[in-house]
């Protein structure tokens, strides 16, 4: 497929022009050929006639020589003399006269008087033949002949004078008519004369001794066109008389016309070829003006092209494409504004400001520092005081910030509630604190939004850079950091300090690690048993989860758990100790040991819908699991969404599971509200139970809590019992299991069954 | 001429006082037309006639006249010439071959004919012009005329049942003559002879 607009004008054009050109030659050619063939007919009929004619006033001619040959008394009375021999030479006298070449004298009665050929062949029969003109073979060769009567002065005889029909003839015909003549006999298939040259001559009597039908052959091998006549000749044969001209020379003159109409094809060809041309020129060179620039504006560049165009319609088209340039130009300037600013403070955004840090961090030169501040607490005002309001602080906090920190490098808004000052050495002449002091200052006024005042805290994180970081990301994170930490120190603002951040990034190290804790096998149990209070015997244990990580070390509990949770690791993590303490118990079943085990379970596992999916089917396997496993949350937990953990819990309890409430006491719930709760156990911290045989206050804590519970018929286990005493005062505080270091730290598996061994024998 | 040997003939009749008829012959060509020129030969040995030393053939308006002439052997014939223009007068006949070169009106060359037959002259310069002069001893003849006919004297009580004639378009051999059958109609009698015109 041609695809170039110019080459396909021309072939369209020139095939366009071509087409009709050929038909026209076609036609002409057609018209010609006809013409030709009606030329050549008529040239042929026409020479046909000529020839006839010529025959007939040859005849004439003859006849009149004749009839004045006979005339003449001398020769009339040679006849009369009846002297043979004078007879003779008067007739041979007389006939050379009109150059008769055959001559015959014969009685009126028919009777051969004299003959110059043989009379028997002749046999003319002078009554019929009279005037006529006559064609006679006689001795190979064709004659025409004449028979008039010899009166002295009554008919006396008969005398036939005959002329040669031969190649003179021909000639002479050939001049007057321009078509060639042949003549031959039927009977001797000769030819008797032609004005053909000589070797078609030869060809042609070649031709007819072999095969009368191949005359076309013969006519096509020497390019004639050929007419064929048949005259009567005597009884017993025949002339032809074939009448040839030249095909070349009658196509000649048609040939000449169409070569000019070639010739005239042609050059319109060539002309519709260079008009197409010229053309295509036309309307490609501004279409490659205009596609240049498009491309111009494809690449972003959005100055004016000179585009040099006639006011036609592409100069039309050229100021359309400039108009959209324009329009293209600024819609973009606008849409990069909208994408590199935030709408609402109109202040550069967070994208924007990264491109602004990393610009002033690539140049190595450059140091300077960054300020994040964030509004302590705006998410709470916002939804208290609603969005417009909250748009309008935001907005008069801009404006403060812009009169503010007009020195600064830049100025951005890089989150909801949050804000970057970048500060430039060069620009940093001043202070940093004084500057911090004066922010301060101008952010302390309450900003007033119709009739009411709003005070808001803010919060700042400095680092400096390059020397606390020269990485956008790495700057922003730990200039978070330090917001946070001043959250936390509810102080204004925060500078940077080594090792704050990486705690930071220690939590994020657990967070990713712990993904797949499971699966490297890193998690291990351990047990600390529980005691029954009054026999000191073990009853069950409580199973705590240990991590080893392999890039991290031993990672205590207290800072993965809550990050588990955080990050919703927690349910694997758990599914993984129901699986291990299912394994456990069942052992222990088969082993004969009626042993308890307590798991804990997080805030997030007692919303998860896959516990209660995966306690079903451990049920399944080991029916007896509800009554040996303890489930054990801790108030906070329950309180996050107390109905849906409620819920959950009576689901567990319907299992048989036993619930223990954990670290009971830190928490603000109270027994009234656990009482609601499917609670078979209560679990007192250790923070009351550490000190107990010393500080009289956990100690009535203590009795009274197990009092209630015991009244609520709450089972009651203390733990973190770290000395004898404090067992004795249980012991009489009639609190039902004990947990502690006194008797044993958590100890893995193995180590668990040692001790459990040991204090079988020992009990 | 022909009036001539007419009142020659009457002449001989009535010399022989004998009481004669006079009679018109018709002669048809075998087409059944009327045929002029013919002779009707009449044997002298039954109608002797004195014979006449001379006779003529005269040329008017390119014609020889009479066309047809009987003489008997002997005879000069006169050629006399009545035109303003020369004439020739020749034969090639067997019975009189010979030549007159052209002459004017002012001679009246003479030619004697001592042979029998038919003799045929022509004028070699005016082709249409020919006679024929019949020479013989035994007979005379009588011509038809432009209507083929012509009168014959008979004597009375004679009866002319057939006749001999001789016409040119027969030859010119006297044996060619024919032997006609006379019929008697409208008060004529009507011979047909067997000839036609040559084919020219």
């Amino acid at each position: 497929m041609i695809t170039k607009f110019r080459t396909r004008l021309t072939v369209i054009l020139a095939g366009l022009v071509a087409g009709a050109l050929l038909v026209a030659l076609a036609a002409v050619w057609v018209a010609t050929e006809n013409q030709l063939a009606r030329a050549i007919e008529r040239e042929l009929g026409v020479s046909e006639r000529v020839f006839r004619e010529l025959l007939d006033s040859r005849s004439v001619q003859l006849l009149q020589a004749a009839e004045v040959l006979t005339d003449d008394f001398g020769f009339k009375r040679a006849v009369s003399s009846k002297d043979r021999e004078t007879i003779i030479s008067a007739l041979v006298n007389h006939g050379e006269r009109i150059e008769a070449e055959l001559m015959v004298l014969q009685t009126p009665d028919g009777t051969e008087i004299a003959s110059s050929h043989a009379f028997e062949q002749l046999r003319i029969n002078p009554r019929t033949a009279g005037l006529n003109r006559e064609l006679a073979v006689v001795e190979g060769k064709l004659f025409q002949l004449v028979t008039v009567p010899v009166n002295a002065p009554n008919l006396i005889a008969w005398a036939t004078l005959g002329f040669e029909v031969d190649s003179g003839l021909a000639q002479e015909l050939k001049s007057l008519a321009n078509a060639d003549i042949s003549l031959w006999l039927e009977n001797s298939k000769q030819v008797v004369a032609s004005s053909l040259q000589h070797e078609q001559v030869s060809s042609l009597s070649e031709v007819l001794k072999n095969d009368v039908k191949a005359l076309d052959n013969w006519l096509s091998k020497y390019d004639l066109a050929g007419n064929e006549i048949i005259l009567d000749a005597g009884s017993n044969d025949a002339v032809h008389v074939v009448l040839t001209t030249s095909l070349d020379a009658a196509t000649a003159e048609f040939t000449r016309l169409r070569w000019q109409i070639i010739i005239i094809a042609v050059a319109a060809l060539i002309v519709a070829v260079l008009l197409a041309a010229i053309i295509g020129r036309g309307v490609s060179r501004p279409l490659q003006q205009l596609s240049g620039a498009a491309r111009k504006l494809q690449q972003g560049d959005y100055s004016k092209s000179e585009l040099s165009l006639n006011d036609d319609e592409f100069g039309n088209l050229a100021n359309a494409f400039g108009s959209m340039r324009k329009a293209i130009s600024e819609r973009e300037k606008r849409i990069s504004y909208q994408a590199s600013h935030d709408q609402l403070t109109d202040l550069p955004n967070r994208r924007f400001f990264r491109e602004q840090l990393q610009h002033l961090l690539n140049d190595a030169s450059e140091a300077g520092a960054l300020l994040l501040l964030n509004i302590h607490q705006f998410r709470v005002l916002n939804d208290s005081v609603g969005q417009e309001i909250g748009d309008d602080i935001l907005r008069q906090l801009s404006t403060r910030l812009q009169q503010c920190c007009s020195s600064s490098a830049s100025l951005a808004r890089v989150g909801g509630d949050e804000f970057a000052i970048l500060y430039s050495n060069e620009k940093l002449k001043i202070n940093l604190d004084d500057k911090i002091e004066k922010l301060k200052a101008s952010l302390t006024p309450p900003f007033k939004v119709g009739d009411s005042d709003y005070k808001l805290a803010f919060n700042v994180g400095v680092v400096n850079f390059p020397e606390q970081g020269s990485d956008v990301d790495l700057l922003i994170r730990r200039a978070q950091v330090r917001v946070q930490q001043a959250k936390r120190q509810q102080s204004f603002y925060v500078e940077y300090e080594k090792g704050l951040d990486e705690q930071h990034m220690r939590r994020l190290q657990i967070i990713e690690s712990l993904k797949n804790a499971v699966e490297d096998e890193e998690l291990k149990l351990v047990l600390q048993p529980k005691m029954n209070c009054q026999t000191g015997l073990v009853v069950g244990a409580e199973a705590l989860l240990r991590w080893q990580s392999e890039k991290l070390g031993f990672v205590g509990p207290d800072e993965f758990i809550p990050l588990a949770e955080q990050s919703g690791a927690i349910t694997e993590l758990t599914e993984w100790v129901c699986r291990q303490a299912f394994r456990l118990l069942y052992q222990w079943h088969q082993q004969g040991r009626a042993l308890k085990l307590s798991i804990n379970l997080s805030a997030v596992d007692l919303l998860s819908d896959a516990l209660p999916l995966l306690f079903e089917t451990l049920i399944k396997d080991f029916p007896e699991l509800p009554r040996l496993l303890v489930l054990e949350v801790t108030e906070s937990a329950v309180m996050k969404d107390p109905e849906k953990a409620t819920a959950r819990l009576e689901t567990l309890q319907r299992f048989g599971f036993s619930i223990s409430i954990d670290d009971y006491g830190t928490g603000h719930s109270s027994l009234a509200q656990l009482r609601r709760l499917p609670v078979k156990e209560l679990k007192i911290d250790r923070a009351f139970v550490q000190h107990l045989s010393e500080d009289s206050m956990d100690k009535s804590i203590v009795r009274s809590t197990i009092q209630l519970a015991h009244e609520l018929d709450l089972h009651v286990v203390a733990e973190g019992v770290e000395d004898e005493a404090s067992w004795k005062l249980l012991k009489t505080l009639k609190c039902d299991e004990l947990q502690g270091y006194f008797f044993s730290k958590p100890l893995p598996v193995s180590d668990f069954i040692d001790y459990l061994n040991d204090h079988d024998v020992n009990g | 001429m022909k009036h001539y040997f007419v009142a020659a003939f009457l002449f001989f009749l009535s010399v022989s006082n004998v009481i004669a008829e006079t009679i018109t012959v018709e002669i048809l060509a075998a087409n059944g037309k009327p045929l002029k020129n013919a002779a009707l030969l009449i044997d002298k040995k039954m109608f002797p006639t004195e014979g006449n030393k001379e006779a003529i053939v005269d040329q008017v308006d390119k014609q020889f006249t009479p066309i047809v002439s009987a003489i008997a052997l002997g005879t000069d014939v006169v050629f006399p010439n009545s035109d303003n223009i020369r004439h020739n007068v020749y034969s090639f006949s067997e019975a009189k071959t010979f030549e007159l070169k052209l002459y004017s009106d002012k001679e009246q060359p003479s030619v004697n004919f001592e042979n029998e037959g038919i003799v045929t002259l022509g004028c070699n310069i005016h082709d249409q012009m020919v006679a024929y002069i019949l020479v013989s001893d035994n007979y005379d003849i009588a011509v038809t005329n432009e209507q083929g006919l012509t009168e014959l004297n008979l004597t009375e009580g004679e009866k002319l049942e057939a006749i001999t004639v001789w016409h040119h378009w027969m030859g010119d051999k006297l044996s060619q003559a024919e032997n006609v059958v006379l019929t008697k109609k409208a008060g004529k009698l009507t011979g047909q002879v067997q000839v036609s015109p040559p084919e020219q």
